[in-house]
Order: C-alpha cells, then sequence, then structure tokens
C-alpha cells in the first residue's frame, strides 16, 4: 500500500514537474511613446531602466504565456504601465502630461499675468519638448510650479518635487551610515543636489534667463527615509492560574467529603515584548537658488525638516 | 590494573561525550525537504491562491512578506518559481506567547490568460511537533503569508 502510494507520488511529482518549468524566451519589442520616455522595468523591488524610445528592447520571458510590465517614465508625465508578451512585436504608449503649469487666476495684477505667461511658456519649452533633456530624470514634480514675490516687482519660481525611491537606498543609507549626526543633513542636502535638484536647478535658471524679475529658483525636494524603531506590542493575551490553597471537610451525618480550595488567578501578558518596526516618513529639503549667479550648492540656502521635531530649519553648509 | 581503570573511565567519557552530540536535535532546515512542484504533504498545512500580477510583481512580494514574517529564504530558484526557508515566527500558544520553528515553500505558476495571473501555493510544517500540534500553527502562518501577500500586492497599484 505505501509502495504504491509512493509510486503514485512520485508520477504525480514528475508530471507536475515537467510542466511547472517552463523555457525561457528572449524577444526583441519595438517600443514607441510619444513622446520619448524611459522604458524602465521592475527588478527586485527596484526600477531599472533599459532604454529610451524609440526602441527594441531584449526582453526575457519565462515561457510563452509569460507577461513582463514595463513603466514609462518620463519627468512632467504620468508613468505608463504597460503590459508586454512574447508574441508583441511592436508597442505604441502615449503618456499624458502632468498640469503643472502655473495657474492663472483673474485678478492677478498685470504683472503677474505677464510673467506667468512667459514662465509657462519656458517651462512647456524645458519639459514639453520632444527631446527631454538628458539630465532631468529620478524626480517627479508633484502638483503645479508655484509662483511666490519676494519683493514688489520681485519673484520666485518654486518648483515642488519628489525624488526617486533609489535616493533613499544608494544615498540615504551610506549617509546614515558614515556621517556623523551632525553633519547629516548637509551631507543629505549636498546628494539630493547633485544627483536631482542642481541639474533641476541649472535647467530651470537657463529657462528662465531673460526673464530679471525672477531673482530666485526655489526647489522643494521630497524624499522618504526609513526609520527603524522598537515598538511596544499593545495585544495581550489572558490566562488563569490555579494555586491550591488548602482543602477542608463536610458533610452530613456519616457522610464526609474533602474540598480542595484554589486560588485563581487571571493575568494578562503582552503577545510580543517588543517589535522591530519600519518606517518611511517623508522629509523635505528646500534649496533657494539665487538666478544671480551660478547654482553652486556652497551658494544657495538649504532648509530642510529632516529633524526629531520636524521643523523646517537652516542647514549650516559646512 | 588502575590503567586499564583509567582506560574504561576514559571510553566512558568519550562515549558520554557522543551520546551528548548525537542527541543535540539536528537544525531544521527547508533545503531537500520540498520537490520542483506543489504536492500535497502528510503533514502540515498549505494554501493556494490565484494573484493578479506579472510573475516578477508576485516573486518579489512574496519575498518582502516572508522577511517581514520573520521566516529566512534558504533555497530559491526563480527558473522553477519555488522558494524554501524556514524560522520561528510569533505564535500564541495555551500559555501565551511562543516561537515555533517552522519549514515552509512557495510555488509559483503562471497561468494562461488575458490579464497575467500567477498561481501560489504556500506549504508549511513544524517538524519538532507533532502534527496535531503544529496544525493550528502552520495552518496560521500559511494564511498570514498568503493574505500579507494579498495586502502588499494591492499596494503597489
Amino acid at each position: 500500500m505505501r509502495s504504491a502510494a509512493f509510486i503514485a507520488l512520485l508520477v504525480c511529482s514528475i508530471a507536475a514537474g515537467t510542466g511547472w518549468a517552463e523555457e525561457e524566451i528572449t524577444r526583441s519589442i519595438r517600443i514607441v511613446t510619444d513622446p520619448v520616455a524611459d522604458i524602465c522595468e521592475v527588478v527586485e523591488s527596484r526600477i531599472s531602466c533599459l532604454a529610451r524610445s524609440p526602441a527594441d528592447v531584449r526582453i526575457k520571458f519565462r515561457g510563452a504565456d509569460s507577461a513582463k510590465r514595463l513603466h514609462l517614465i518620463r519627468v512632467g508625465y504620468e508613468t505608463r504601465r504597460i503590459l508586454v508578451r512574447p508574441g508583441d512585436s511592436e508597442l505604441r504608449a502615449a503618456l499624458k502630461a502632468r498640469p503643472i503649469s502655473l495657474k492663472s487666476s483673474p485678478d492677478a495684477p498685470p504683472d503677474v499675468a505677464e510673467i506667468r505667461s512667459h514662465v509657462n511658456d519656458r517651462l512647456s519649452a524645458l519639459l514639453f519638448s520632444p527631446q527631454p533633456a538628458e539630465e532631468l530624470r529620478g524626480f517627479e514634480f508633484v502638483g503645479s510650479v508655484i509662483l511666490g514675490m519676494t519683493a514688489p516687482g520681485k519673484f520666485e519660481v518654486i518648483a515642488p518635487i519628489m525624488v526617486e525611491d533609489q535616493f533613499r537606498i544608494k544615498h540615504l543609507g551610506p549617509i546614515e551610515r558614515s556621517v556623523p549626526a551632525a553633519e547629516r543633513p548637509t551631507a543629505v542636502g549636498r546628494a539630493l543636489w547633485q544627483t536631482y535638484v542642481g541639474p533641476l536647478a541649472q535647467a530651470l535658471r537657463n529657462a528662465l534667463s531673460g526673464e530679471r524679475r525672477i531673482d530666485s529658483i526655489v526647489v522643494a525636494a521630497s524624499y522618504s527615509r526609513t526609520r527603524y524603531v522598537l515598538v511596544d506590542d499593545d495585544s495581550t493575551f489572558q490566562f488563569t492560574t490555579k494555586a491550591w490553597v488548602g482543602s477542608r471537610t463536610t458533610g452530613y451525618g456519616d457522610v464526609v467529603q474533602k474540598i480542595d480550595e484554589y486560588r485563581v488567578s487571571t493575568f494578562r501578558l503582552p503577545t510580543g515584548y517588543q517589535a522591530l518596526a519600519a518606517t518611511r516618513k517623508t522629509y523635505v529639503a528646500v534649496f533657494v537658488v539665487p538666478t544671480a549667479s551660478d547654482p553652486v550648492f556652497e551658494r544657495v540656502g538649504l532648509l530642510s525638516n529632516d529633524n526629531p521635531k520636524g521643523e523646517l530649519v537652516a542647514v549650516p553648509k559646512r | 590494573m588502575l590503567r586499564i581503570i583509567r582506560l574504561v573511565l576514559c571510553a566512558v567519557c568519550v562515549s558520554i561525550l557522543l551520546s551528548g552530540c548525537s542527541s543535540t536535535p539536528a537544525k531544521i532546515t527547508s533545503v531537500g525537504r520540498y520537490g520542483d512542484a506543489p504536492v500535497p504533504q502528510e503533514r502540515g498545512s498549505s494554501s493556494t491562491r490565484t494573484f493578479d500580477g506579472t510573475f516578477d510583481e508576485v516573486w518579489d512580494a512574496a519575498r518582502q512578506v516572508v522577511a517581514r514574517n520573520g521566516v529566512f529564504i534558504e533555497d530559491s530558484n526563480k527558473a522553477i518559481g519555488k522558494f524554501t526557508g524556514s524560522g520561528t515566527p510569533q505564535a500564541i500558544c495555551v500559555g501565551g506567547p511562543c516561537a515555533i520553528t517552522l519549514v515552509y515553500a512557495m510555488y509559483f505558476k503562471e497561468l494562461k490568460g488575458q490579464e497575467p495571473r500567477v498561481e501560489v501555493t504556500v506549504m508549511a510544517d513544524a517538524p519538532r511537533l507533532y502534527n496535531w500540534q503544529g496544525e493550528g500553527h502552520t495552518y496560521n502562518f500559511v494564511n498570514r503569508i498568503i493574505a500579507d501577500l494579498q495586502k502588499t500586492l494591492a499596494a503597489q497599484r
């Protein structure tokens, strides 16, 4: 009986095993996007870009019925996710632009309306041109660009962005491990500047160079950071114990009965004493870049709320 | 005569030491315990569910889920679509909080269809316990993994 069961199990496992692992297939698929965008895939939970469209991308599939999801990414546009299959030879996709232009208001003074129109034209030329600027990668605009007035007749352009999650792994991790606590905000600011904010600030400055009324460009860069904290588990488990305290006899007439007496105690215990929990919070680093001089990290104003109180404070650039 | 007694004593000591070593419980590992395809097990619990997503998405999410549940991956083969591991996740026993050593295997199979879907099978066993003792723990573990996988995939959309 046992040997028959074993043989059946063996046959089942061989039959299932042949169908379980499929032969890998590599296909070259042409991806065309409108406008030009980066073609990326998620590998081990991380975005990895394969090429810039239009391009023939070689994709490995697990089998003939397998599918892969590609991410079409470009700054200023909503990320598009498309499915590719081994049978596909060419895929076309259009990306939708994000509404990041300055918003108009009917009661704005004429000079504000004029500068807003000018900034919108320049932003569109920078972000929505057929060929994207090479250096504008790895971040996304959060909401629309804002026009602020610093003094009568003087304006600042505020660009809120959110940097990619890779920043947390590539830059924040090494900084946390190697840089002393007092110097960390500066180091984080420098890493943000070198990777994302500096190229964006330079591109915005070039785009808005003809407008003398804009005296500064402000880039508010959001980034997420993982903190590991020990938290108390608040769930409890109830249990009771019985302790013998003595015995007594009771009875009527000739019938005598011995009764044991117990003290019953009820306890509540936490199910776990402490647990290591990962929290991911979003912080912001604000870079104030004067348009009068070249954008260099040492010359920009830097504020950050990456501190225990979460307050936006000026960061000294040592 | 004294030399013989010493030799006998020495032999007894060595045998006690050796027997002590051999009585140490062997390390529980999932390596070599599970085949390339899910086969119904005599012990423990298992669950099979279908998830929306590509193979890579479900595979990556499952690896995150097992890490968050405090178990380790010991053997992984993406070509076959299987990883196995062991660990001691937190559990509730009759007397309160306890730790039960489990071994588990996860199998992934892409399904044919218009939308990408993956069939996931989770198997778990508590080898240090009798099956009737460990069944509740493995049942909880398997269903927690399946539920967490669903949550993780839902959060990615």
